[in-house]
């Protein structure tokens, strides 16, 4: 006597598999990005609680704060989300200030009570374009030098120097909007995947 | 109140050879220096309607002058820092601070308040296996 084994619904499973394999990196991708986003509201949201003073130099092995019109420069350019790029398998991409270009920070000691005149630039379009590069296409002008890259501004008010008082801002924005970052990511995944194969999936 | 695994943190870094301070020196001193301070709350397992195992996030940061390469310095940092949190660092920054002629080198950890452990329970007595009926 024997028995008989059947499979039901291979066909289907088959399908799916191709589908998904198909459909899996539009779908991280498009989960990535959410992701991303979360964390970019979260650094933001942190950028402004980051405490100022107005300007004054650092003397005698004190520490400054940021001066106002510092803070208004991460404020005014946002965060970026870098181009996603392949990593084998995974696709990645960064979040922050990296790209963020140029500023004027020609801020006045704070006894001269004279208005500081403070703008993000962006050269050509590009934002991360250096002196040299400029030179060469011919778009230098004078005062250009004077620039400092917002990247750098980020950095030193997050990580602090020897002179600035370092406040994390950028990791506690991270580490706060982790979770709810990885939530908004399967929550895309999972929409796009029922897009692909209806709701049984 | 301050975490345990930081008071510990705190010790082991007053025991090398780098001078170093809680949140930052006034006045500067020449030559290298570190300093250590606990940024923020990282996160925390409630329960029984309070609060178990805070943990908190910080820093370690490291500053001298780049005359020659001292990565003596930041071995010994590194070295206490695995000796006392074992793997919760890591190394999140360097730079070189062109005004003041410093290297800055910045590790971030995490740490958590570990409450004191309770007297271990007398081992249960040998003999009844199973139930005990």
């Amino acid at each position: 006597m024997g028995f008989d084994v059947s499979y039901h619904g291979m066909e289907e499973i088959s399908e799916m598999l191709t589908a998904m394999e198909e459909g899996a990196e539009a779908a991280a991708a498009e989960g990535l990005y959410e992701g991303a986003g979360v964390m970019r509201k979260g650094i933001a949201e942190a950028a402004l609680a980051i405490k100022t003073a107005p300007f004054k130099y650092a003397s005698g092995g004190e520490k400054r704060l940021p001066s106002p019109e510092e803070k208004e420069i991460l404020l005014s350019v946002g965060v970026g989300i870098a181009r996603f790029t392949r990593n084998g398998t995974e696709i990645d991409t960064s979040v922050g200030y990296n790209v963020a270009g140029y500023a004027d920070v020609n801020w006045r000691h704070m006894s001269s009570n004279a208005r500081t005149n403070y703008k993000a630039h962006k050269f050509n379009g590009k934002a991360n374009m250096t002196t040299s590069t400029l030179k060469a296409a011919g778009q230098y002008k004078s005062g250009d030098q004077d620039r400092k890259p917002i990247g750098a501004i980020a950095n030193a008010i997050n990580s602090g120097t020897s002179f600035m008082q370092k406040q994390p801002f950028f990791r506690q924005g991270v580490s706060k909007k982790k979770r709810e970052a990885l939530e908004a990511m399967s929550r895309r995944i999972q929409k796009r995947f029922e897009k692909i194969y209806g709701k049984t999936a | 109140m301050m975490p345990s695994e930081y008071a510990a943190l705190v010790a082991a870094l007053n025991l090398t050879s780098i001078p170093f301070a809680e949140c930052g020196w006034k006045p500067r001193p020449e030559g290298a220096y570190g300093v250590v301070q606990l940024d923020y709350e990282a996160g925390s397992l409630n329960g029984d309607g309070g609060k178990h195992d805070r943990s908190w996030s910080g820093s370690v940061d490291l500053f001298y002058p780049k005359l020659t390469d001292r990565d003596d310095l930041v071995a010994e940092v590194e070295e206490t820092l695995e000796a006392v949190l074992e793997n919760c660092w890591e190394l999140n920054s360097t730079q070189y601070e062109t005004s003041t002629g410093l290297f800055h080198v910045e590790w971030v950890f995490e740490c958590v308040d570990t409450p004191e452990e309770d007297p271990e329970p007398e081992p249960e007595p040998e003999g009844g296996d199973g139930d005990g009926v």
